[in-house]
């Protein structure tokens, strides 16, 4: 029991010029660069997936709750069942499953589906929680305070951007697991599990820091929309998740050069 | 996802045509032999006086588990597949199977928690397609060799027993510690464990005296051939779906996993393992599952509980040197793999259960009782030369490192958001359980530092004399002054070169236009620079201009047509490209019409020609009257056309007008381009004010290149 299965990445030619990058010492954002590359094909496999989709909208619909009169009536309309919730906790498990229930019941779950709703959650999880009051317990007020903080132009884009790095992030670091904990050791590309976390950390901050590109654009994109559409529906809210990881993608290739001098 | 696996199960058909990609994998458990795809469910050593009739539904139960969990090690997951984004790993069964209570089986509530279960213990999909079973075997095939005697109706507990650390601490409590009856269910995968099993149910029996658990043995026979895929993600339901059977046979309504709660909540070791890579054996939501089906099976409230939940390995440990059984440590074996064992080295020491089990004995300080000589590598010294084996402990360590030094439930749920899948399945509100689980992974972080620290001690010496195996955990955790490629890099980059030869290839000629549709997106080359662009309708409108600059301009209901290629409303295309056309090639006042009006308007009206010529003539002018009238009622259609595309087209340059790379940051490229469509397509389309500049009609679009730009996909 408890059995956990890892692998390994394949040896063709695009993976194995990021295991060569890496062995080399080449820094976060040239590996992250050469990674994008190279799951092009991954990519291609999981168009149309209906888990990022979900998440998108969901995402989306946490900042059109901050905007309408009673966030906690809006959730529950999509399937966010909130009522009473008093902790993010409550909200982000609410989320969770709402995703859940649409994916199981459409039968569509797959890894890159899986990733996004990490993200969604994470995402969700670290704005909502730098909108409470530390150190004090939350009420259903507090939370439907910290939603509607979502709303506005400049939270949303913040919301959106911490959403953008995590699935980027998960998504480098889904390949790159394949990899980096094996060059760990005396004579290998890190010396200890120290230097690995050491990397992990460095790719999670620029992957953070390339991500600051969709903030300013989610924002005008969530209220345009709002303004001209009235309502996100699901297919808009695709448009703009592909649009904001090709956004990323180009962002990790521009560093890249950059970083490369 | 793999295409559909039909598996029509005791000696039924698929049945009617497959369709294309399905595989069809016929299995029967009830011919009684194993052969080929018949396989064998055997249930060995149960007391004469345990074996009571239950009913029928639960001889359906042990059949439906036994399939799955056949079918399951039948079909493989896939190899690496990682430029399928893992897509192979989930499979799609569809079982046909004979069952006795076809009506309880047929119940939408009943076939809803048995594939929900399933799907998420596994992270499959199953349909289930039950049919009246003919000519079932009787119960007792699955009991083929009861033991004369046992204690009747004394057994108060039904334990599932693997004979690993957590199982058999589960043991020790209830028969040593508690003084309880119970009957331990154990899977047998392989002849290989008989020794390891015999000889702890010698040692229980000794510790409990006259509270000796029962045994009872579960074993699947079947052809070497049907073992295809080793993760038997569904194996917990095999093992429940027997240890709730003969719960069921002693009149009980509970049954009891033990297992601690870092393992039973399984958070991912890496991005990768993502959905059931990591087990869900005893994971809160299949527990529960579990807990409603059997209920259902049952007919009355059943329990499935993990007792062991808010534990930790080294607390479960801890368990059973408190209750003086230390001893019995040594007989239990945790290892995956079990293909590897041998009395030497019953424990290889490189999967994650054999890490878990030593780094949780050394944080017990339960050393003495868990010879490090009987695993096959040190878990803390040996050499891990291949890369799964350096990836599981390096990834393992980091894990407990990490979690070790999260502040709040806030923080782990953002680092493993895993864990809100269970909060909903844990007692108490969300966010007390979050702070519980929070608080178990900590303790569990702080136990495998502790352990990493307390053997870094031990071999202190060798470490300074860097007499240790380089892969070995210790080396690897520990800065022993070898440091990274930091210190030794290698002058030749290859794959540095590599990526920068690529980027040369892929650079763009500063004469380069181009503008080509992705996935939902599209991607801009303007003057060698590329950017993506969000998909919206003035891209695509603007797009057919710019690599299809029109001799003349056309109408935006000929550009609509040629970007979707289909009518722009209701069918109705015709007519409003005819209107369109009419009004700008003459004006609209439709000369020729009217002259073939009037033709036909005389023909009909001269009495000197036959009558039936007049009245075809008369017949053809209605037709063409009623015609025109509904080409003008129609009229304004194709300004609503013409309307909607300078909307279109209108806003999409003014957001790359003012497009922004950042807060304050106007996006030049972007911009530029903007410009560029102003200039070129707007400008000769539309006009300035009073339609300065326009070169076509009002409703027509042009575009106007300037010299050497052409653009291309």
């Amino acid at each position: 029991m408890g059995h956990i299965r890892v692998g390994t990445l394949p040896a063709t030619r695009r993976w194995n010029d990021v295991v060569g990058l890496i062995t080399e010492g080449a820094e976060a954002p040239r590996v992250a660069e050469a990674v994008s590359h190279a799951w092009e094909q991954a990519f291609n496999a999981v168009r149309n997936d209906a888990g990022f989709r979900e998440a998108v909208w969901l995402l989306m619909q946490i900042g059109v709750a901050g905007k309408s009169r009673d966030p906690t009536e809006h959730l529950s309309s999509v399937g966010v069942e909130l009522s009473g919730a008093a902790s993010v906790v409550e909200v982000v498990v609410a989320l969770s499953a709402a995703m859940e229930r649409r994916l199981e019941g459409t039968r569509q779950r797959s890894d890159f589906g899986e990733l996004a709703q990490r993200a969604l959650v994470s995402a969700v999880t670290g704005e909502l929680q730098k909108n409470m009051l530390p150190l004090l317990e939350s009420t259903a007020e507090d939370v439907g305070g910290a939603v509607r903080k979502c709303g506005k132009e400049k939270a949303f884009g913040n919301l959106s951007r911490e959403f953008f790095a995590r699935m980027t992030n998960e998504c480098l670091s889904y390949f790159l697991s394949k990899t980096l904990p094996a060059q760990v050791g005396e004579g290998r590309r890190f010396g200890t599990t120290g230097q690995l976390a050491g990397f992990e950390a460095a790719m999670r901050t620029h992957c953070s820091e390339a991500a600051e590109i969709v903030a300013s654009y989610s924002s005008g994109w969530f209220s345009k929309q709002l303004h001209e559409e009235g309502k996100i529906t699901r297919e808009s809210a695709e448009r703009f998740g592909w649009f904001g990881l090709e956004k990323m993608r180009g962002e990790l290739a521009a560093r890249a050069r950059e970083d490369a001098g | 996802m793999q295409g559909k696996h039909i598996i029509p199960c005791g000696g039924l058909t698929a049945g009617g045509p497959v369709e294309d990609g399905a595989q069809v994998l016929p299995l029967n458990l009830w011919s009684g032999r194993r052969d080929g795809n018949d396989i064998e469910l055997k249930m060995e050593d149960l007391h004469k006086r345990l074996y009571k009739a239950v009913p029928a539904e639960f001889e359906d139960l042990l059949g439906i588990a036994a399939y799955v969990y056949c079918a399951d090690q039948a079909t493989s997951r896939g190899g690496k597949n990682v430029d399928g984004f893992g897509d192979a790993w989930r499979r799609h069964f569809c079982f046909k199977i004979p069952v006795r209570r076809l009506g309880f089986w047929k119940r939408a509530e009943v076939g809803t928690v048995l594939r929900e279960t399933l799907e998420f213990l596994s992270d499959d999909y199953f349909d289930f397609e039950f049919v009246a079973g003919k000519g079932a075997p009787r119960m007792q095939q699955y009991f083929p060799n009861l033991v004369p005697g046992g204690p009747g109706d004394g057994v108060e507990g039904v334990v599932l027993f693997s004979g690993g650390l957590d199982s058999l601490a589960g043991a020790v409590e209830e028969a040593v510690a508690q003084k309880r009856r119970v009957l331990l269910v154990t899977h047998k995968p392989t002849e290989k464990l008989n020794g390891v099993h015999a000889n702890l149910q010698a040692l229980l029996k000794a510790k409990a005296e006259n509270f000796a658990p029962t045994h009872l043995y579960m074993r699947i026979n079947k052809d070497s051939a049907l073992n295809r895929d080793y993760t038997q993600r569904t194996r917990s339901f095999l093992y429940a779906a027997v240890g709730a059977t003969v719960a069921r046979m002693q009149g009980l309504d509970l049954l009891r996993f033990y297992e601690n709660g870092v393992v039973t909540m399984n958070l991912p070791v890496c991005a990768q393992v993502v959905g059931s890579r990591a087990t869900r054996t005893t994971h809160p939501r299949v527990l529960a599952g579990f807990e409603k089906l059997f209920t259902l099976v049952a007919g009355r409230p059943f329990r499935v509980e993990n007792p062991f939940l808010w534990d930790t390995k080294a607390d479960v440990i801890k368990r059973i040197l408190k209750h003086g059984c230390g001893d019995l440590i040594a007989g239990s074996v945790s290892c995956a793999h079990t293909w590897m064992f041998s009395h030497e080295f019953p424990h290889c020491g490189t999967c994650s259960q054999c890490i878990d089990r030593r780094v949780g004995i050394v944080a017990a300080e339960a050393e003495d009782y868990d010879p490090a000589e009987k695993y096959k590598s040190d878990v803390f010294t040996g050499v891990r030369p291949s890369d799964e084996d350096r990836m599981m402990v390096a990834t393992y360590v980091e894990r407990a490192n990490e979690i070790a030094k999260l502040g709040n439930a806030a923080e782990l749920i953002a680092r493993y958001p895993e864990v809100v899948r269970m909060l909903g399945f844990l007692e108490g509100k969300p966010a007390a359980a979050a702070a519980k689980v929070l608080d178990l992974h900590r303790r569990h972080g702080e136990e495998v530092n502790g352990a990493i620290e307390r053997m870094l001690a031990v071999n202190a010496k060798a470490l300074r004399e860097r007499t240790l195996q380089v892969d070995c955990l210790l080396r690897l955790t520990y800065d022993s002054g070898g440091g990274g490629l930091a210190m030794t890099a290698p002058a030749a980059q290859p794959a540095a070169e590599r990526q920068k030869e690529r980027w040369e290839k892929e650079r763009h000629r500063p004469d380069d236009y181009r503008l080509t549709r992705d996935y939902k997106v599209w991607r801009l080359v303007y003057r060698g620079e590329e950017v993506v662009l969000a998909e919206e309708r003035g891209v695509a409108l603007a797009n057919h201009l710019l690599k299809h600059p029109p001799e003349e301009p056309i109408h935006a209901t000929v550009l609509e047509v040629k970007v979707d290629g289909a009518p722009v409303a209701g069918g109705q295309i015709g007519g409003v490209i005819q209107e369109a056309a009419g009004a700008v090639l003459n004006a609209g006042d439709n000369t020729l019409l009217k002259r073939k009006l009037l033709e036909l308007k005389a023909v009909a009206e001269e009495d000197t020609l036959p009558e039936s010529e007049r009245e075809e003539a008369a017949e053809e002018f209605e037709r063409l009257a009623r015609s025109a009238l509904n080409m003008r009622r129609s009229g304004g259609q194709a300004d609503r056309v013409a309307l909607r595309v300078r909307k279109a087209l209108r806003r999409f340059i003014d957001d790359l007008e003012s497009a922004e790379s950042g807060p304050g940051e106007p996006h030049l490229l972007l911009r530029a381009f903007g410009k560029h469509l102003e200039e070129y397509l707007w400008l000769p389309s539309v006009g300035a004010k009073n339609r300065k500049g326009a070169v076509g009609k009002p409703g027509c679009f042009t575009y106007l290149p300037p010299e050497g730009v052409v653009w291309r996909d």
